[in-house]
């Protein structure tokens, strides 16, 4: 979900339920030991950043940097290792309830995203008519397929519609790839 | 010349037919997305910003202005009807909104949510007016220090006081903070965390961040449910108010006005707060009759939250036009816009254009008075929006946002920064990471680093400037005691309870 201020976390029941289908590295667990592992990363290359060449008064380049990739590693710690402290039920509750997401299975995410990844790296090279309209026709097929009609019209519409209006008339250029225009 | 004058001469300017236009077209796409099951405020102006690049400042951060609370209005119709909120504070409607359209009364939740904004947009637009003159004065007094506590606080803010776990925010955060990190080095031009990529010496766009962290994981989320209707939505025939639910709405509509302003003026939390204070508010003023009502559709809980929600926007935009500090998530990303018109708020932009910004600030008058005359006779429009198959709105929002974020640097890396991003945006949001909270870190992190290292410049490298100057010493206790306010109150609570065990 969207949200313009901090979202609240999913329930716990809709923890367990993630867990069960959201494949590895799951559960709060799996999700600290990846954040103290970006960390780690992270650390890394701060220590690498370059001493400045005339440094001045004050906090150098690495601090920051350092700080956060420390704090990460913390956090990220804190979370797969301490207790989980349960909250009382309240207004934030029904509204977590409200909006956390229903679990998906991964295979079906790792799908999903092969798709757009696809679709990222053919943008340039078939532009931008051909590659929207493989990447719309391919991800409505997959969310059904039933309606074939449907989803070609609207993958050809949309991206024909959407580069016109983009190119012709607010002047955005956008790749025209291998068809020319 | 004063705030009101100042005020007036920018609705004229405003009401020129070629604003207008930009007015009305800002809420009605506002309303459009903000309509659509998911997407909030963020989301759509963070799709829209590429429609503003070839525009004149005024006339972009007018329309975008409009995104913003156009898409609040068009949430809450998603909210009361299909109970699937774009963002937390509408969802706060949804409580009883939803319910009071189970029970056939839609259209009166769906006007009494339409009042309430129209009261708590007004109200706020006036606070606004009257507050920015008043911390522009403080602001002026502000050195490098007080800026780097103000800064400071606001990051504690966004982490101490959200909701769910604090922990998890606090990765949020640190996560935004690394985001706005990457690049060159604003004093000694050193890379940081650009591993070699020239690319990423200018650091990531916020544009980009909003997009890949808002509208990536919620489109890649629902295609990969394989959802293939739309939700099944409840009917609306009029959106209308008696006499009765009026005189009901009216208390809430002032308390939520004020609580939404006052909490939207805190730096970090946003409207967000307001919606849950009022809720919490109303349902405990409530007589022990109407009290039953709340969870079965209590009007109460609809007229207070929604009009605190926003009250809440314009409270927001206070600190973010006086002190360049964003209050909320969708006000960071529009300090980004200004600041891509090479415009940086604070008393500076009060100074050189005092034009523009009352004009912005009276098309978002013009802007509510729209929405209000608008919707009220429009609401079964933009329902219809509903029926949308979820399969061509989500691969549709995922080819926007991948030219949005060609549309920023014209280059294959931004598409793979979208993607990077996205999928760690989803990765996080699936794992309960909230999301809002990286975006405000990322856009003060910058903010903060510069405001300390030019203290310390100052100071020759002396830490004890942040608490010998008397303003900034006010400043820490203020923030401190606003951030640690609740981890005192839970301990006084804990200490109580365990006192009155003892007696039994």
């Amino acid at each position: 979900m969207t949200g313009d201020g901090p979202g609240p976390e999913p329930p716990a029941a809709a923890d367990a339920a993630a867990e069960a289908k959201a494949g590895p590295f799951s559960g709060d667990r799996g999700t600290g030991l990846i954040v103290a592992a970006f960390g780690m990363v992270l650390l890394v290359a701060a220590m690498l950043i370059d001493a400045p060449a005339r440094p001045s008064p004050g906090i150098g380049p690495r601090l920051i940097p350092g700080l956060l990739a420390v704090g990460l590693i913390g956090c990220g710690l804190a979370l797969a290792f301490m207790p989980k402290s349960k909250s009382e039920a309240g207004v934030g509750d029904q509204v977590a309830e409200m909006m956390a997401e229903e679990p998906v299975h991964w295979t079906s995410i790792a799908i999903v995203s092969a798709m757009f990844v696809a679709y990222a790296l053919t943008f340039e090279f078939l532009g931008f008519v051909l590659s929207t309209a493989g990447f719309l026709l391919a991800t409505t097929m997959y969310v059904d397929h039933t309606k074939w009609r449907r989803n070609l019209i609207y993958s050809i519409a949309f991206s024909a519609l959407v580069y016109w209006i983009f190119t012709r008339q607010l002047s955005v250029s956008l790749p025209s790839g291998i068809l020319g225009w | 010349m004063d705030a009101f004058s100042a005020l007036m001469s920018g609705l004229a300017m405003a009401a020129t037919p070629e604003n207008l236009m930009f007015v009305l077209i800002g809420v009605l796409t506002g309303t459009v997305v903000g309509v659509l099951p998911g997407l909030g405020p963020i989301t759509a102006i963070a799709l829209l910003i590429p429609l503003s690049f070839g525009m004149e400042p005024a006339q972009g951060l007018i329309l975008l202005c409009g995104v913003y609370y156009g898409a609040m209005y068009g949430g809450s119709i998603t909210s009361i009807l299909i109970r699937t909120p774009g963002e937390v504070a509408s969802a706060v409607t949804a409580l009883e909104g939803y319910e009071m359209a189970k029970r056939g009364q839609a259209g009166a939740a769906l006007a009494t949510s339409a009042v309430g904004s129209f009261i708590g947009g007004i109200a706020a637009i006036i606070g606004l007016v009257f507050f920015s003159p008043l911390l522009l004065d403080v602001a002026t007094a502000f050195g490098a220090a007080e800026y780097t506590i103000l800064l400071a606080g606001a990051l504690l803010l966004t982490g101490t006081l959200v909701a769910g776990s604090k922990l998890k925010a606090s990765i949020a955060i640190l996560v935004g903070m690394v985001f706005g990190v990457v690049g060159l080095d604003p004093q000694d031009n050193v890379e940081r965390w650009t591993f070699g990529l020239l690319e990423l010496n200018d650091g990531v766009d916020i544009a980009l961040l909003a997009m890949a962290l808002f509208a990536v994981p919620e489109a890649l989320h629902h295609l990969a449910m394989r959802e293939r209707k739309p939700s099944s939505r409840l009917k609306v025939k009029n959106a209308w108010m008696t006499k009765e639910d009026l005189r009901r709405s009216a208390g809430p509509y002032a308390r939520g006005t004020f609580l939404g302003f006052f909490s939207g003026l805190m730096p970090g939390l946003g409207p967000a707060l307001g919606s849950f204070a009022s809720y919490a508010l109303e349902r405990k003023l409530a007589s022990p009759e109407r009290k039953k009502m709340f969870g079965h559709g209590a009007i109460e809980g609809v007229a207070g939250p929604e009009t605190a929600n926003n009250a809440g926007v314009g409270g927001a935009m206070v600190p973010m036009l006086a002190l360049a500090i964003p209050g909320s998530a969708t006000t960071a990303l529009l300090l980004f816009v200004f600041q891509m018109y090479g415009l940086q708020p604070g008393p500076q932009l009060f100074e050189r254009n005092p034009d523009l910004v009352w004009t912005i600030v009276a098309s978002m008058v013009i802007g509510n008075v729209m929405l209000l005359v608008l919707n009220l006779p429009m609401v079964r429009l933009f329902v219809q929006l509903l029926k949308v198959p979820p399969p061509l709105l989500y691969a549709g929002v995922l080819a926007f946002c991948m030219l949005g974020a060609w549309a920023l640097t014209f280059s294959l890396f931004s598409l793979v920064m979208l993607l990077v991003v996205g999928l760690a945006g989803y990765w996080m949001q699936e794992h309960g990471i909230p999301l809002a909270p990286a975006i405000i870190a990322a856009v003060l992190v910058p903010l903060l680093e510069q405001s300390t290292r030019r203290a310390l410049v100052i100071s020759n490298g002396d830490w004890s400037v942040f608490v010998t100057r008397p303003l900034s010493l006010t400043l820490l206790i203020i923030i401190a005691a606003a951030a640690f306010s609740p981890l005192i109150v839970k301990l006084v609570r804990s200490v109580r309870t365990s006192e009155k065990s003892v007696d039994f």
